[in-house]
């Protein structure tokens, strides 16, 4: 059974006067555990499309799926809840409060959630020892390396155990070394906790990593390849 | 989630901004409780003045009708002799009662031998004239004597203006309750301020044997009645209402508030002053903090979008701003109290003194640290805080979150 399935979903969105079609047609399923990259060029819609899967965004038409629940139409509320219990999401600036601590940021999922301070502060200090911070716990974002700022995101994705990681161009600020680190992890994790990962990049040398490639370009699936 | 301990971090993130913004939240507050104090003095000042100065009391009884009408024919509203007896035995059974004593009040001319003038006087006796007065400023003298039973306490300017020193005397001259012409040699037992322009060119504190046989009676128009607990005048009033009408007599009751116009009319124009004062803190308040939340919610769109995105709903991001506003005025509130504080200690230190209109001596301008007051206050200006804060923190609530992430 498919994790996320896209049918027929249109996204067009207003610039000025101007309707832009950021997304046609597609259709897409994405399986369980998969590790899936969205490859294209700028404006070919890889943000849109991860915004709809993300549940961040509402498709103008067609139907979202996660697992066998259609999402697209849920309410706010819900779908806040739905990208709390289910979703991750790692972003290309990295998005890190910047008043918090690089702890205080990986627990923030789970005491939206309502998880207790304690049980949070234990599940966030565990993600970061697994993505290499055991040494950053108690640093502000800008105490650290753009690498390291990347890796709280990853942790701050998964501490909440979520089914679906987003990860909107999460290469894009780093260096290619630390890029091909970050998509290790990533992919690391992905094999090591069976969570499915969906990134965008317009980085070729990333792709020969990935279990799935999906092309767009126009706002259309030209490609998969699996 | 942890909103105060976000909150607070974010306003120390923008440390200058939320300076501002709780100094302006801090001096609001300390005006409020500044003037709120000085009142809170000048009511207490005064309310002792129409007690104890004035010789109040806390309940003044009078025959029914007296205060509308009592002017004009006062004999017809006099207590008799008779009617004392059991009025003052019915009162000295009541516990909440400290102290029950008559008055009788006369009007007439008083004169040096040479010229007189007009005066407004009233008979007391004057061990309970003592009694009422207590400490109350001592300084302005003015005690009747109760071994000298045709001395008299005459109001400064009236004693100025016709040059009597105490141990000096004059002749009073008034109409007895009959209608006839009665005069009396008075000694000049001291002289005092009353405190208030209009009556010390022409009042008169007469020991009330005295008053009475000028005025040719045994009664007396007035009882005042003195608590033991001022506080608890109302409950009081019912009470002693209840069993002087269950005793029989047709009687109104008084409280010293109602009798003093002087005390009423100050209040009223402090009140509306202080109204007015507390408006404009209110809206410095309220825009300082819409301001201030605006400018945070527009630089923080993008991290809205993420909390947005890691599942916060739109109430946890409202609340997350609304209490931000709020720890803004607990900050300046803060801040205020203390300045508050400071401020008070140090001009009840420094001594200044004023004379108020329609008074005849100058009185301390002292600050009271009112909590109650303060308190309301701060609660007050929380609620404004937290509506202000709520507008802008509606409108972060209400972003699109695909829009807030890309927000540059």
């Amino acid at each position: 059974m498919s994790l996320v399935r896209l049918e027929g979903v249109d996204k067009e969105y207003a610039l000025g006067e101007t309707l832009v079609h950021a997304l046609r047609d597609i259709n897409l399923e994405i399986a369980d555990r998969d590790f899936v990259a969205i490859w294209g060029p700028s404006g070919s819609g890889k943000s849109s499309l991860l915004n709809l899967v993300g549940l961040v965004d509402a498709p103008t038409r067609g139907s979202i799926h996660l697992g066998d629940e259609r999402v697209d139409q849920l309410t706010d509320d819900a779908l806040a809840r739905k990208r709390n219990r289910h979703i991750g999401f790692i972003f290309q600036s990295f998005n890190l409060v910047p008043v918090l601590n690089a702890c205080e940021n990986v627990m923030l999922p789970l005491q939206i959630r309502g998880t207790q301070a304690g049980a949070a502060r234990q599940a966030a200090e565990r993600r970061l020892i697994e993505v290499g911070l055991r040494e950053h716990m108690h640093k502000r974002p800008d105490q650290m390396s753009g690498g390291q700022r990347q890796r709280v995101a990853i942790a701050r994705a998964l501490v909440g155990s979520p089914s679906l990681v987003i990860a909107d161009e999460p290469t894009a600020n780093l260096d290619s070394e630390t890029s091909l680190q970050i998509i290790d992890l990533m992919r690391e994790l992905n094999r090591c906790d069976g969570v499915t990962f969906i990134f965008s990049t317009h980085d070729p040398r990333l792709l020969d990593r990935v279990d799935k490639l999906i092309r767009l370009q126009d706002g259309r699936i030209t490609g998969t390849e699996e | 989630m942890e909103y105060f301990k976000l909150g607070l971090r974010n306003i120390l993130r923008n440390g200058r901004r939320s300076l501002v913004t709780a100094l302006a939240v801090a001096f609001g507050f300390a005006a409020i409780n500044l003037f709120s104090g000085y009142i809170h003095n000048v009511y207490a000042g005064l309310a002792a003045q129409a007690i104890h100065g004035e010789r109040l009391g806390h309940l003044t009884i009078m025959n029914k009708g007296a205060l509308k009408d009592g002017k004009l024919e006062p004999e017809k509203y006099l207590f008799s002799g008779a009617d004392l007896q059991r009025l003052l035995s019915t009162l000295r059974a009541n516990p909440d009662v400290a102290l029950v004593t008559l008055k009788l009040g006369v009007s007439g001319l008083v004169s040096n031998g040479k010229v007189s003038t007009i005066f407004i006087g009233e008979g007391m006796v004057p061990e309970d004239a003592i009694k009422l007065r207590g400490n109350f400023r001592n300084d302005r003298g003015g005690q009747l004597d109760p071994a000298k039973p045709v001395a008299g306490v005459v109001a400064s300017d009236l004693a100025h203006m016709l040059k009597l020193e105490p141990g000096q005397y004059g002749v009073v001259v008034a109409s007895t309750v009959s209608g006839q012409t009665n005069a009396m040699d008075l000694e000049v037992g001291a002289t005092f301020n009353t405190g208030n322009a209009g009556t010390n060119d022409k009042f008169l504190l007469l020991p009330l044997n005295f008053t009475q046989r000028l005025l040719a009676t045994d009664g007396a128009d007035r009882v005042v009645v003195q608590l033991g607990d001022g506080d608890r005048l109302e409950q009081a009033r019912a009470k002693i209402g209840a069993e002087l009408a269950a005793a029989g007599f047709a009687v109104e009751l008084h409280t010293w508030e109602e009798l003093s116009a002087f005390y009423r009319q100050v209040r009223n124009l402090f009140d509306m002053i202080f109204a007015f004062i507390f408006s404009i803190v209110l809206i410095v308040v309220l825009m300082s903090i819409i301001n201030t939340m605006t400018m945070s919610v527009v630089e923080r769109t993008r991290e809205i979008g993420t909390l947005r995105a890691l599942g916060m709903n739109r109430r946890q991001v409202s609340l997350l701003f609304t209490v931000e506003g709020l720890l803004l005025v607990l900050l300046g509130s803060g801040t205020g109290a203390v300045l508050t504080l400071l401020a008070a200690t140090g001009a009840n230190a420094a001594g200044f003194s004023y004379v108020p209109p329609n008074t005849s001596d100058s009185v301390r301008l002292l600050i009271d640290f009112v909590p109650g007051v303060m308190a309301q206050a701060f609660v007050l200006l929380a609620v404004v805080a937290t509506v202000a804060a709520l507008i802008p923190a509606r409108r972060a609530a209400r972003m699109k979150v695909v829009d807030a992430l890309g927000h540059v």
